[in-house]
Protein backbone atom coordinates (compact mmCIF):
# COMPACT_ATOMS: atom_id res chain seq x y z
CA UNK A 1 0.00 0.00 0.00
CA UNK A 2 2.75 2.35 1.03
CA UNK A 3 4.72 1.49 -2.12
CA UNK A 4 1.77 2.16 -4.44
CA UNK A 5 1.13 5.57 -2.86
CA UNK A 6 4.79 6.36 -3.28
CA UNK A 7 4.63 5.24 -6.93
CA UNK A 8 1.58 7.39 -7.67
CA UNK A 9 3.09 10.45 -5.97
CA UNK A 10 6.36 9.93 -7.81
CA UNK A 11 4.59 9.61 -11.17
CA UNK A 12 2.56 12.79 -10.59
CA UNK A 13 5.62 14.70 -9.46
CA UNK A 14 7.63 13.40 -12.40
CA UNK A 15 4.99 14.37 -14.93
CA UNK A 16 4.57 17.84 -13.42
CA UNK A 17 8.29 18.41 -13.36
CA UNK A 18 8.73 17.44 -17.00
CA UNK A 19 5.68 19.26 -18.37
CA UNK A 20 5.86 22.48 -16.35
CA UNK A 21 9.50 23.30 -15.70
CA UNK A 22 10.08 26.43 -13.67
CA UNK A 23 11.58 29.02 -16.06
CA UNK A 24 14.56 29.70 -13.84
CA UNK A 25 15.35 26.05 -13.31
CA UNK A 26 13.73 24.51 -16.35
CA UNK A 27 16.76 22.50 -17.45
CA UNK A 28 17.29 21.10 -13.99
CA UNK A 29 13.60 20.46 -13.45
CA UNK A 30 13.21 18.70 -16.77
CA UNK A 31 16.10 16.34 -16.03
CA UNK A 32 14.83 15.83 -12.52
CA UNK A 33 11.36 15.07 -13.87
CA UNK A 34 12.76 12.47 -16.24
CA UNK A 35 14.72 10.86 -13.43
CA UNK A 36 11.60 10.69 -11.29
CA UNK A 37 9.66 9.07 -14.14
CA UNK A 38 12.44 6.52 -14.55
CA UNK A 39 12.27 5.80 -10.82
CA UNK A 40 8.52 5.31 -11.03
CA UNK A 41 8.98 2.99 -13.98
CA UNK A 42 11.47 0.96 -11.99
CA UNK A 43 8.87 0.51 -9.23
CA UNK A 44 6.18 -0.70 -11.62
CA UNK A 45 8.33 -2.75 -13.99
CA UNK A 46 11.24 -4.03 -11.94
CA UNK A 47 11.62 -7.24 -13.92
CA UNK A 48 11.83 -5.63 -17.38
CA UNK A 49 15.22 -5.66 -19.02
CA UNK A 50 16.63 -2.32 -19.86
CA UNK A 51 16.62 -1.60 -23.59
CA UNK A 52 19.66 0.00 -25.13
CA UNK A 53 19.28 3.73 -24.92
CA UNK A 54 18.47 5.69 -28.04
CA UNK A 55 21.09 7.80 -29.71
CA UNK A 56 21.80 10.96 -27.74
CA UNK A 57 20.91 13.26 -30.62
CA UNK A 58 17.40 11.85 -30.85
CA UNK A 59 16.85 12.30 -27.14
CA UNK A 60 18.09 15.86 -27.22
CA UNK A 61 15.82 16.74 -30.10
CA UNK A 62 12.80 15.76 -28.02
CA UNK A 63 13.75 18.04 -25.18
CA UNK A 64 12.47 21.59 -25.33
CA UNK A 65 15.11 24.00 -26.47
CA UNK A 66 16.42 26.49 -23.95
CA UNK A 67 14.59 29.25 -25.87
CA UNK A 68 11.31 27.38 -25.66
CA UNK A 69 9.94 29.58 -22.88
CA UNK A 70 11.81 32.80 -23.64
CA UNK A 71 9.12 35.46 -23.84
CA UNK A 72 8.95 37.63 -26.91
CA UNK A 73 8.87 41.33 -26.15
CA UNK A 74 5.56 42.56 -27.46
CA UNK A 75 4.65 46.20 -27.78
CA UNK A 76 1.41 48.05 -28.26
CA UNK A 77 1.20 50.85 -30.74
CA UNK A 78 1.32 54.32 -29.15
CA UNK A 79 -2.00 56.19 -28.80
CA UNK A 80 -3.12 57.93 -32.00
CA UNK A 81 -2.47 61.56 -31.05
CA UNK A 82 -4.82 63.17 -33.57
CA UNK A 83 -7.66 60.87 -32.52
CA UNK A 84 -7.01 61.55 -28.83
CA UNK A 85 -7.07 65.33 -29.38
CA UNK A 86 -10.32 65.04 -31.37
CA UNK A 87 -11.82 62.95 -28.55
CA UNK A 88 -10.62 65.46 -25.96
CA UNK A 89 -12.25 68.32 -27.86
CA UNK A 90 -15.53 66.53 -28.21
CA UNK A 91 -15.55 65.43 -24.54
CA UNK A 92 -14.80 69.00 -23.52
CA UNK A 93 -17.62 70.32 -25.72
CA UNK A 94 -19.95 67.85 -23.92
CA UNK A 95 -18.77 69.16 -20.52
CA UNK A 96 -17.23 65.74 -19.77
CA UNK A 97 -14.11 67.23 -18.24
CA UNK A 98 -12.69 64.08 -16.69
CA UNK A 99 -13.10 62.31 -20.02
CA UNK A 100 -11.38 65.24 -21.77
CA UNK A 101 -8.55 65.03 -19.24
CA UNK A 102 -8.11 61.32 -19.94
CA UNK A 103 -7.81 61.94 -23.70
CA UNK A 104 -5.38 64.85 -23.21
CA UNK A 105 -3.13 62.58 -21.15
CA UNK A 106 -3.32 59.89 -23.82
CA UNK A 107 -2.39 62.47 -26.47
CA UNK A 108 0.61 63.63 -24.42
CA UNK A 109 1.64 60.02 -23.97
CA UNK A 110 1.37 59.45 -27.73
CA UNK A 111 3.61 62.43 -28.48
CA UNK A 112 6.16 61.46 -25.85
CA UNK A 113 6.34 57.90 -27.12
CA UNK A 114 6.86 59.22 -30.64
CA UNK A 115 9.73 61.45 -29.45
CA UNK A 116 11.12 58.51 -27.48
CA UNK A 117 11.23 56.27 -30.54
CA UNK A 118 12.97 59.04 -32.51
CA UNK A 119 15.64 59.24 -29.79
CA UNK A 120 16.09 55.47 -29.82
CA UNK A 121 16.68 55.63 -33.58
CA UNK A 122 19.58 57.99 -32.92
CA UNK A 123 21.25 55.65 -30.44
CA UNK A 124 24.03 53.37 -31.72
CA UNK A 125 23.21 49.76 -32.54
CA UNK A 126 26.48 48.41 -31.18
CA UNK A 127 28.79 49.53 -28.39
CA UNK A 128 32.26 48.03 -27.97
CA UNK A 129 31.17 45.32 -30.39
CA UNK A 130 28.10 44.43 -28.33
CA UNK A 131 24.77 44.62 -30.11
CA UNK A 132 21.84 46.50 -28.63
CA UNK A 133 19.06 44.36 -27.23
CA UNK A 134 16.53 46.25 -29.34
CA UNK A 135 13.67 43.98 -28.31
CA UNK A 136 14.05 45.45 -24.84
CA UNK A 137 14.29 49.11 -25.85
CA UNK A 138 12.25 51.09 -23.35
CA UNK A 139 10.19 54.22 -23.87
CA UNK A 140 8.21 55.22 -20.83
CA UNK A 141 5.77 58.08 -20.53
CA UNK A 142 3.30 58.91 -17.79
CA UNK A 143 1.19 60.96 -20.16
CA UNK A 144 1.13 63.71 -17.60
CA UNK A 145 3.98 65.65 -19.03
CA UNK A 146 5.40 66.64 -15.70
CA UNK A 147 6.26 63.26 -14.28
CA UNK A 148 8.22 62.86 -17.43
CA UNK A 149 9.42 60.34 -19.87
CA UNK A 150 12.41 58.06 -20.07
CA UNK A 151 14.06 56.19 -22.90
CA UNK A 152 16.66 53.48 -22.54
CA UNK A 153 18.61 51.00 -24.60
CA UNK A 154 20.78 48.21 -23.26
CA UNK A 155 23.73 46.29 -24.68
CA UNK A 156 24.08 42.99 -22.85
CA UNK A 157 27.55 41.45 -22.48
CA UNK A 158 28.81 38.45 -20.55
CA UNK A 159 30.29 40.72 -17.88
CA UNK A 160 27.36 43.07 -17.46
CA UNK A 161 24.96 45.29 -19.37
CA UNK A 162 25.88 48.64 -20.82
CA UNK A 163 22.88 50.94 -20.62
CA UNK A 164 22.15 54.33 -22.13
CA UNK A 165 19.15 56.34 -20.92
CA UNK A 166 17.62 59.70 -21.63
CA UNK A 167 15.13 61.14 -19.16
CA UNK A 168 13.04 64.27 -19.60
CA UNK A 169 11.17 66.17 -16.87
CA UNK A 170 11.61 63.30 -14.48
CA UNK A 171 12.98 62.83 -10.99
CA UNK A 172 16.16 61.50 -12.60
CA UNK A 173 16.81 64.72 -14.51
CA UNK A 174 16.23 67.02 -11.55
CA UNK A 175 18.43 64.84 -9.35
CA UNK A 176 21.23 64.96 -11.93
CA UNK A 177 20.83 68.73 -12.39
CA UNK A 178 21.14 69.16 -8.63
CA UNK A 179 24.09 66.80 -8.37
CA UNK A 180 26.24 68.61 -10.93
CA UNK A 181 25.32 72.05 -9.73
CA UNK A 182 26.09 71.31 -6.10
CA UNK A 183 29.37 69.52 -6.72
CA UNK A 184 31.26 71.84 -4.43
CA UNK A 185 28.70 71.53 -1.65
CA UNK A 186 28.49 67.78 -1.57
CA UNK A 187 31.22 65.70 -0.05
CA UNK A 188 32.24 63.82 -3.15
CA UNK A 189 35.03 61.29 -2.82
CA UNK A 190 37.59 59.91 -5.27
CA UNK A 191 34.87 57.82 -6.91
CA UNK A 192 32.79 60.81 -7.98
CA UNK A 193 33.71 63.91 -9.91
CA UNK A 194 32.11 66.66 -11.92
CA UNK A 195 33.71 67.58 -15.19
CA UNK A 196 32.75 69.06 -18.56
CA UNK A 197 31.83 66.88 -21.50
CA UNK A 198 31.13 68.60 -24.83
CA UNK A 199 30.36 71.75 -22.87
CA UNK A 200 27.92 70.06 -20.49
CA UNK A 201 28.61 69.75 -16.77
CA UNK A 202 28.88 66.03 -16.27
CA UNK A 203 29.08 63.75 -13.28
CA UNK A 204 31.37 60.74 -13.49
CA UNK A 205 31.12 57.94 -10.98
CA UNK A 206 32.84 54.63 -10.50
CA UNK A 207 31.87 51.73 -8.32
CA UNK A 208 33.57 48.36 -7.84
CA UNK A 209 30.41 46.50 -8.71
CA UNK A 210 28.44 48.79 -11.04
CA UNK A 211 31.46 50.07 -12.95
CA UNK A 212 31.55 53.49 -14.61
CA UNK A 213 28.60 55.83 -14.88
CA UNK A 214 28.18 59.28 -16.40
CA UNK A 215 25.24 61.63 -15.98
CA UNK A 216 24.94 64.59 -18.33
CA UNK A 217 22.10 66.98 -17.54
CA UNK A 218 21.14 69.02 -20.61
CA UNK A 219 18.58 71.67 -21.42
CA UNK A 220 16.29 72.69 -18.61
CA UNK A 221 14.96 69.31 -17.62
CA UNK A 222 16.73 66.42 -19.34
CA UNK A 223 19.56 64.07 -18.57
CA UNK A 224 21.63 61.52 -20.47
CA UNK A 225 22.91 58.63 -18.35
CA UNK A 226 25.42 56.02 -19.45
CA UNK A 227 26.21 52.98 -17.30
CA UNK A 228 29.17 50.88 -18.31
CA UNK A 229 30.04 48.00 -15.99
CA UNK A 230 32.62 46.61 -18.43
CA UNK A 231 34.55 49.81 -19.09
CA UNK A 232 38.12 49.71 -17.90
CA UNK A 233 38.76 53.43 -17.75
CA UNK A 234 37.16 56.86 -17.83
CA UNK A 235 38.54 57.31 -21.33
CA UNK A 236 36.75 54.23 -22.54
CA UNK A 237 33.51 55.49 -20.99
CA UNK A 238 33.90 58.84 -22.76
CA UNK A 239 34.70 57.05 -26.00
CA UNK A 240 31.37 55.26 -25.77
CA UNK A 241 29.60 58.49 -24.82
CA UNK A 242 30.84 59.99 -28.11
CA UNK A 243 28.55 57.56 -29.93
CA UNK A 244 25.52 59.41 -28.56
CA UNK A 245 24.63 62.82 -29.96
CA UNK A 246 23.37 64.70 -26.91
CA UNK A 247 22.78 67.87 -28.96
CA UNK A 248 20.44 65.93 -31.20
CA UNK A 249 18.56 64.52 -28.20
CA UNK A 250 18.26 68.10 -26.98
CA UNK A 251 16.70 69.20 -30.27
CA UNK A 252 14.31 66.25 -30.36
CA UNK A 253 13.15 67.03 -26.83
CA UNK A 254 12.68 70.71 -27.65
CA UNK A 255 15.15 71.74 -24.98
CA UNK A 256 16.92 75.10 -25.09
CA UNK B 1 -10.57 81.00 -12.38
CA UNK B 2 -9.69 80.34 -15.99
CA UNK B 3 -12.20 80.85 -18.70
CA UNK B 4 -13.43 77.95 -20.78
CA UNK B 5 -11.90 79.45 -23.91
CA UNK B 6 -8.43 78.84 -22.51
CA UNK B 7 -8.87 75.08 -22.62
CA UNK B 8 -10.56 75.14 -26.00
CA UNK B 9 -7.78 77.37 -27.35
CA UNK B 10 -5.08 75.04 -25.99
CA UNK B 11 -6.75 72.01 -27.56
CA UNK B 12 -7.15 73.82 -30.90
CA UNK B 13 -3.53 74.92 -30.81
CA UNK B 14 -2.39 71.39 -29.95
CA UNK B 15 -4.35 69.98 -32.86
CA UNK B 16 -3.01 72.44 -35.40
CA UNK B 17 0.57 72.11 -34.08
CA UNK B 18 0.42 68.35 -34.33
CA UNK B 19 -1.05 68.48 -37.82
CA UNK B 20 1.77 70.86 -38.73
CA UNK B 21 4.29 68.29 -37.46
CA UNK B 22 5.16 70.46 -34.45
CA UNK B 23 4.99 67.67 -31.88
CA UNK B 24 6.79 69.56 -29.13
CA UNK B 25 4.54 72.58 -29.44
CA UNK B 26 1.52 70.28 -29.43
CA UNK B 27 2.84 68.68 -26.26
CA UNK B 28 3.18 72.06 -24.55
CA UNK B 29 -0.36 73.04 -25.51
CA UNK B 30 -1.70 69.72 -24.24
CA UNK B 31 0.16 70.14 -20.97
CA UNK B 32 -1.46 73.55 -20.56
CA UNK B 33 -4.87 72.08 -21.37
CA UNK B 34 -4.25 69.38 -18.75
CA UNK B 35 -3.44 71.94 -16.04
CA UNK B 36 -6.52 73.97 -16.93
CA UNK B 37 -8.75 70.88 -17.00
CA UNK B 38 -7.46 69.80 -13.60
CA UNK B 39 -8.26 73.23 -12.19
CA UNK B 40 -11.71 73.20 -13.73
CA UNK B 41 -12.53 69.72 -12.42
CA UNK B 42 -11.16 70.66 -9.00
CA UNK B 43 -13.34 73.75 -8.86
CA UNK B 44 -16.43 71.72 -9.82
CA UNK B 45 -15.65 69.22 -7.06
CA UNK B 46 -15.37 72.04 -4.51
CA UNK B 47 -18.75 73.36 -5.69
CA UNK B 48 -20.30 69.97 -4.88
CA UNK B 49 -19.02 70.02 -1.31
CA UNK B 50 -21.32 71.58 1.32
CA UNK B 51 -20.65 75.11 2.53
CA UNK B 52 -20.83 73.94 6.13
CA UNK B 53 -20.74 70.75 8.16
CA UNK B 54 -22.70 71.00 11.40
CA UNK B 55 -21.55 74.25 12.95
CA UNK B 56 -18.26 74.24 11.04
CA UNK B 57 -18.22 76.56 8.04
CA UNK B 58 -16.00 75.98 5.03
CA UNK B 59 -12.88 78.08 5.20
CA UNK B 60 -12.95 79.02 1.53
CA UNK B 61 -9.62 80.83 1.65
CA UNK B 62 -8.05 77.41 2.30
CA UNK B 63 -9.74 75.78 -0.72
CA UNK B 64 -7.06 74.32 -2.86
CA UNK B 65 -6.79 72.65 -6.25
CA UNK B 66 -3.47 71.29 -7.39
CA UNK B 67 -3.32 69.72 -10.79
CA UNK B 68 -0.86 68.86 -13.44
CA UNK B 69 1.79 67.11 -11.41
CA UNK B 70 1.81 63.69 -12.99
CA UNK B 71 2.77 61.75 -9.89
CA UNK B 72 0.00 62.99 -7.70
CA UNK B 73 -2.56 63.79 -10.40
CA UNK B 74 -5.35 66.10 -9.33
CA UNK B 75 -5.68 67.08 -5.67
CA UNK B 76 -8.55 69.01 -4.14
CA UNK B 77 -8.76 70.06 -0.53
CA UNK B 78 -11.13 72.01 1.72
CA UNK B 79 -11.05 72.87 5.38
CA UNK B 80 -14.08 73.28 7.66
CA UNK B 81 -13.75 75.29 10.88
CA UNK B 82 -10.62 77.10 11.85
CA UNK B 83 -11.01 77.61 15.57
CA UNK B 84 -8.26 75.15 16.28
CA UNK B 85 -10.48 73.11 18.60
CA UNK B 86 -12.69 71.48 16.03
CA UNK B 87 -11.62 71.12 12.45
CA UNK B 88 -12.34 68.96 9.42
CA UNK B 89 -9.99 68.55 6.48
CA UNK B 90 -11.34 67.04 3.30
CA UNK B 91 -9.05 65.83 0.56
CA UNK B 92 -9.56 64.23 -2.80
CA UNK B 93 -6.46 62.84 -4.48
CA UNK B 94 -6.50 61.39 -7.94
CA UNK B 95 -4.11 58.45 -8.36
CA UNK B 96 -3.21 58.52 -4.69
CA UNK B 97 -0.49 56.07 -3.63
CA UNK B 98 -2.69 55.23 -0.61
CA UNK B 99 -5.40 53.74 -2.84
CA UNK B 100 -3.88 50.27 -2.99
CA UNK B 101 -3.66 49.95 0.79
CA UNK B 102 -7.21 51.19 1.37
CA UNK B 103 -8.62 48.96 -1.37
CA UNK B 104 -6.75 45.98 0.09
CA UNK B 105 -8.34 46.68 3.48
CA UNK B 106 -11.81 47.02 1.99
CA UNK B 107 -11.68 44.03 -0.32
CA UNK B 108 -9.94 41.55 1.95
CA UNK B 109 -12.22 40.65 4.84
CA UNK B 110 -9.49 38.70 6.62
CA UNK B 111 -7.19 41.72 6.53
CA UNK B 112 -9.94 44.13 7.58
CA UNK B 113 -10.92 41.76 10.42
CA UNK B 114 -7.34 41.58 11.66
CA UNK B 115 -6.83 45.34 11.44
CA UNK B 116 -10.16 46.01 13.13
CA UNK B 117 -9.09 44.03 16.17
CA UNK B 118 -5.54 45.39 16.26
CA UNK B 119 -5.75 49.01 15.16
CA UNK B 120 -9.35 50.03 15.54
CA UNK B 121 -9.91 50.50 11.82
CA UNK B 122 -13.26 49.44 10.48
CA UNK B 123 -15.38 49.39 7.36
CA UNK B 124 -18.22 51.85 6.93
CA UNK B 125 -20.49 52.88 4.05
CA UNK B 126 -20.60 56.48 2.86
CA UNK B 127 -23.28 57.39 0.36
CA UNK B 128 -23.24 53.79 -0.88
CA UNK B 129 -19.43 53.61 -1.15
CA UNK B 130 -17.30 51.38 1.05
CA UNK B 131 -14.91 53.29 3.27
CA UNK B 132 -12.36 52.79 6.01
CA UNK B 133 -12.80 54.54 9.35
CA UNK B 134 -9.91 54.96 11.74
CA UNK B 135 -9.92 56.51 15.18
CA UNK B 136 -6.84 57.97 16.76
CA UNK B 137 -6.91 58.93 20.42
CA UNK B 138 -3.62 59.45 22.15
CA UNK B 139 -5.34 60.40 25.41
CA UNK B 140 -3.63 63.76 25.87
CA UNK B 141 -4.80 65.41 22.65
CA UNK B 142 -7.96 65.78 20.60
CA UNK B 143 -9.56 62.69 19.08
CA UNK B 144 -9.03 62.29 15.35
CA UNK B 145 -11.23 60.33 12.98
CA UNK B 146 -10.03 59.57 9.45
CA UNK B 147 -12.33 58.18 6.80
CA UNK B 148 -10.89 57.02 3.48
CA UNK B 149 -13.21 56.24 0.58
CA UNK B 150 -11.87 55.06 -2.80
CA UNK B 151 -13.74 56.59 -5.75
CA UNK B 152 -12.42 54.88 -8.88
CA UNK B 153 -8.81 55.96 -9.26
CA UNK B 154 -9.19 58.70 -6.63
CA UNK B 155 -9.10 58.60 -2.86
CA UNK B 156 -11.44 60.73 -0.78
CA UNK B 157 -10.16 61.47 2.73
CA UNK B 158 -12.18 63.07 5.52
CA UNK B 159 -10.29 63.87 8.69
CA UNK B 160 -11.87 65.36 11.77
CA UNK B 161 -10.06 66.73 14.79
CA UNK B 162 -11.72 67.49 18.09
CA UNK B 163 -15.04 65.78 17.34
CA UNK B 164 -15.59 63.11 19.96
CA UNK B 165 -18.57 61.26 18.59
CA UNK B 166 -18.08 58.69 15.85
CA UNK B 167 -21.77 59.02 15.00
CA UNK B 168 -21.42 62.77 14.49
CA UNK B 169 -18.44 62.30 12.18
CA UNK B 170 -20.05 59.56 10.08
CA UNK B 171 -23.21 61.67 9.75
CA UNK B 172 -21.11 64.62 8.51
CA UNK B 173 -19.26 62.63 5.90
CA UNK B 174 -22.58 61.48 4.41
CA UNK B 175 -23.19 65.12 3.41
CA UNK B 176 -20.14 65.29 1.17
CA UNK B 177 -22.04 64.42 -2.04
CA UNK B 178 -19.74 61.52 -2.85
CA UNK B 179 -22.01 60.07 -5.55
CA UNK B 180 -22.01 63.35 -7.45
CA UNK B 181 -18.26 63.80 -6.99
CA UNK B 182 -17.70 60.25 -8.18
CA UNK B 183 -19.92 60.89 -11.20
CA UNK B 184 -17.80 63.91 -12.09
CA UNK B 185 -14.62 61.89 -11.82
CA UNK B 186 -15.80 59.10 -14.16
Amino acid sequence: MKVSVKVIMTIIFGVVMSIEPCPAQKKFSFKRGKEMLKKAKAFTEPEKTVEPSKPKSEEVSKEPSSDHHSAKKRKLTPPDVEEQIRNAKSAYADNSYTEARFYVRQAIMGIELKIGYQILKKMPETVLGHAADKANDEVYSTGAGFAGMSISRSYPTDEGTIQASVANSSVLSSTAQFAVSSATMAGYDQNTKVTRYKGYKTMLEVDDYAGYKMSVPFGQSSVFILNCPICESEDQLLEIADLYDIDEFKTLLGEK
Amino acid sequence: MLTAQDIQASLDAAQSSYEGDQSLEARENLQQALIDLNNLIGKKILDLMPAELGNLAANSTEDNVVGGTGFAGLMVSRQYGNSGEQEINVNLANESPMLTAVNAFLSNSMLSGMMASQTGQKKITVDGYKGMLEKSDSGDGPVTYTINVPLGDSLFTFESTGLDSEGEVTAMVQKMNLSKISELLK
